[in-house]
């Protein structure tokens, strides 16, 4: 607490200042007292009131005497310094009941560790960017996903990053072949359902229906497939070639019902069409063709 | 929606169908008569939707979502009697195919229609020949009636059709015992429903329907490959060609219309075929 209120304080002239206000206090209780007293007894008329108002101004005058000094003192103590690291939440500090209530010591060891956790996360995503990602590695997908895009050096973020984080939705029609839902966080795709043209992809409100599967098996399928390319294209850095890659790979669906397997050349393999769309090539294989 | 439609004119029922339909179909149907008194009796009146509580301005909206039921594209064909047996048996042995294949059975199928021709008297001076109106029904849109003509328009309307032609007996007559209609299972195969029916005529089964649905498509072009390699898988070498409906017509939706054409045409093939002997000789 010292270390935040000491900055710009003049502590010389605060207990100055404290001084001032007791003598100040002591000055009024005079002349209160003054005038609880009355007039002393003196021989004329005339000399008592005399005397009791000569006594009455000093008090007045030491106590107009007292206010401007701790007037000028309080000039000269200065306020604390506005430069809290966390902004309003600093004034918790100001709260006494320290005991029952450590919210703001409390807060400040927060931040301070969020703070390091974003810089060795920023380290680690570093190191581990240099191996190669391969599909077999999941978690490690998975992770990269979930890290923050940028690296905020305070955590006093704009409402409107709140707004983003709260998952955007899209509706991608591909031609009369099929719609897709997909839903992001953030710049980042997170699930994505692929239903058939003549599917409702709306609920009873009038919502996007995120939730319910395809009525088709070849959409599940195809919705299984998109689950996987979303793990596949995978770039923290440049989510805006991820989104695009991913669009790419799936308006290669405009001919499922058109393109025989690249690998046995027939259109049907256990009632399905050919559902898989090859990552680098985006040629059609049957799901058990794919090598 | 289970609706009752009230009767508002005298002696004429509101009907729900596509009003651009309604006046094509129309046209080809009463040439010669004046139409202006019938046309109020086939669209509902404004008092009549509201009476109903639906808004003048959705009636197509619902008309599709009504009495469209599922359009996917599919093929409808027929399965030649096998030698030296009835139709009954090889309606079993086709059946068992699929089963095989992995298939299963879910529920039962019904497509039915009637003929009716232009009555002598509507023709006027000008003799034309009486033309031919088919009024077909299918289980899958049970809330719908399809009237079409052969090379004409097809008009979907829910089931008050009937009544009305009914009611237009002085316009257009039945033909006698034209009543033909195809009874069957149908069958789920992955995304692909395959109904086999036996087509009857009266007392007498004349033939065996085929009909393959792919649920996923909704453009008819895109999908007959797929089509053909699944009813190659258990028709063999009885595979019919691509139906003439899905033609050329590249990008446009598939509609229920087209499979009643298909069926029709069925129909009328059948219709002309000889009658299959009970015992063996083809």
């Amino acid at each position: 607490m010292a270390d935040v209120l000491s900055v710009g304080v003049n502590l010389e002239a605060f207990s100055q200042a404290i001084s001032a206000i007791q003598a100040l206090r002591s000055s009024v209780s005079r002349v209160f007292d003054c005038l609880k007293d009355g007039m002393r007894n003196k021989e004329t008329l005339e000399g008592r009131e005399k005397a009791f108002i000569a006594h009455f101004q000093d008090n007045l005058h030491s106590v107009n005497r007292d206010l401007n000094e701790l007037e000028r003192l309080s000039n000269l103590v200065g306020k604390p310094s506005e430069n809290h690291p966390l902004h309003n939440s600093g004034l918790l500090s100001l709260d006494p009941v320290q005991d029952k209530t450590p919210l703001y010591s409390q807060l400040l060891q927060a931040y301070k560790w969020s703070n390091k956790l974003q810089y060795h996360a920023g380290l680690a995503s570093g190191l581990l960017n240099q191996q190669s990602l391969k599909r077999s590695a999941n978690q490690m997908g998975v992770s990269a996903k979930r890290r923050p895009k940028a690296q905020p050096t305070t955590l006093v973020l704009p409402p409107q990053y709140v707004d983003d984080v709260i998952s955007p939705m899209l509706l991608v029609t591909l031609g009369k072949v099929l719609k897709v839902i997909v839903v992001m966080r953030s710049l980042f795709i997170d699930r994505t359902i692929v239903k058939g043209y003549n599917e409702s992809v709306y609920t009873e409100d009038g919502k996007l229906d995120i939730w319910s599967k395809s009525n088709y098996q070849v959409f599940q399928k195809v919705t299984d497939h998109a689950t996987t390319a979303l793990l596949h294209y995978q770039l923290p850095q440049m989510p805006d070639v991820v989104v695009r890659s991913f669009m790419t790979w799936l308006r290669s669906y405009i001919k499922l019902f058109q393109a025989p397997c690249q690998r046995c050349g027939k259109f049907l393999q256990d009632g399905l069409p050919p559902t898989w769309r090859d990552f680098r090539t985006l040629e059609a294989f049957h799901d058990t063709c794919r090598q | 929606m289970g609706v009752t439609w009230p009767v508002y004119e005298a002696g004429a029922t509101g009907l729900l169908c596509e009003r651009k339909a309604l006046a094509g179909f129309l046209g080809t149907a009463l040439a010669t008569v004046d139409t202006r008194s019938l046309t109020s009796a086939f669209y509902p009146s404004k008092e009549c939707l509201s009476a109903m509580r639906i808004d003048h301005s959705r009636v197509n909206e619902i008309y599709q979502a009504h009495l469209y039921g599922l359009c996917n594209p599919g093929c409808v064909s027929q399965m030649p009697v096998a030698e030296g047996k009835s139709v009954q048996q090889t309606v079993e042995l086709l059946t068992k195919k699929l089963e095989m294949l992995g298939a299963e059975k879910q529920g039962t199928f019904c497509v039915d229609c009637e003929t009716y021709h232009t009555a002598a008297s509507t023709l006027g001076s000008q003799g034309q020949a009486g033309k031919l109106m088919y009024v077909m029904h299918n289980s899958e849109c049970p809330l719908s009636c399809f009237a079409l003509f052969e090379n004409g328009p097809c008009l979907i309307a829910d089931t008050n059709f009937d009544v009305l032609m009914v009611k237009l007996k002085g316009f257009f007559q039945s033909a006698k015992a034209s009543k033909i209609e195809t009874r069957g299972t149908r069958y789920q195969y992955c995304d692909f429903l395959v109904k086999v029916g036996t087509v009857t005529m009266g007392p007498s089964a004349r033939g065996i329907s085929v009909e393959v649905e792919y649920g996923p498509c909704v453009v008819a072009s895109d999908c007959w490959n797929l089509l053909l390699e699944f009813l190659q898988s258990f028709l063999g070498s009885h595979t019919p060609g691509a139906p003439t409906v899905f033609g050329n017509r590249h990008d446009v939706v598939y509609g229920p219309a087209d499979t009643m054409i298909q069926y029709m045409e069925l129909f009328n093939k059948i219709r002309k075929q000889q009658q299959v002997p009970v015992a063996g000789i083809r």
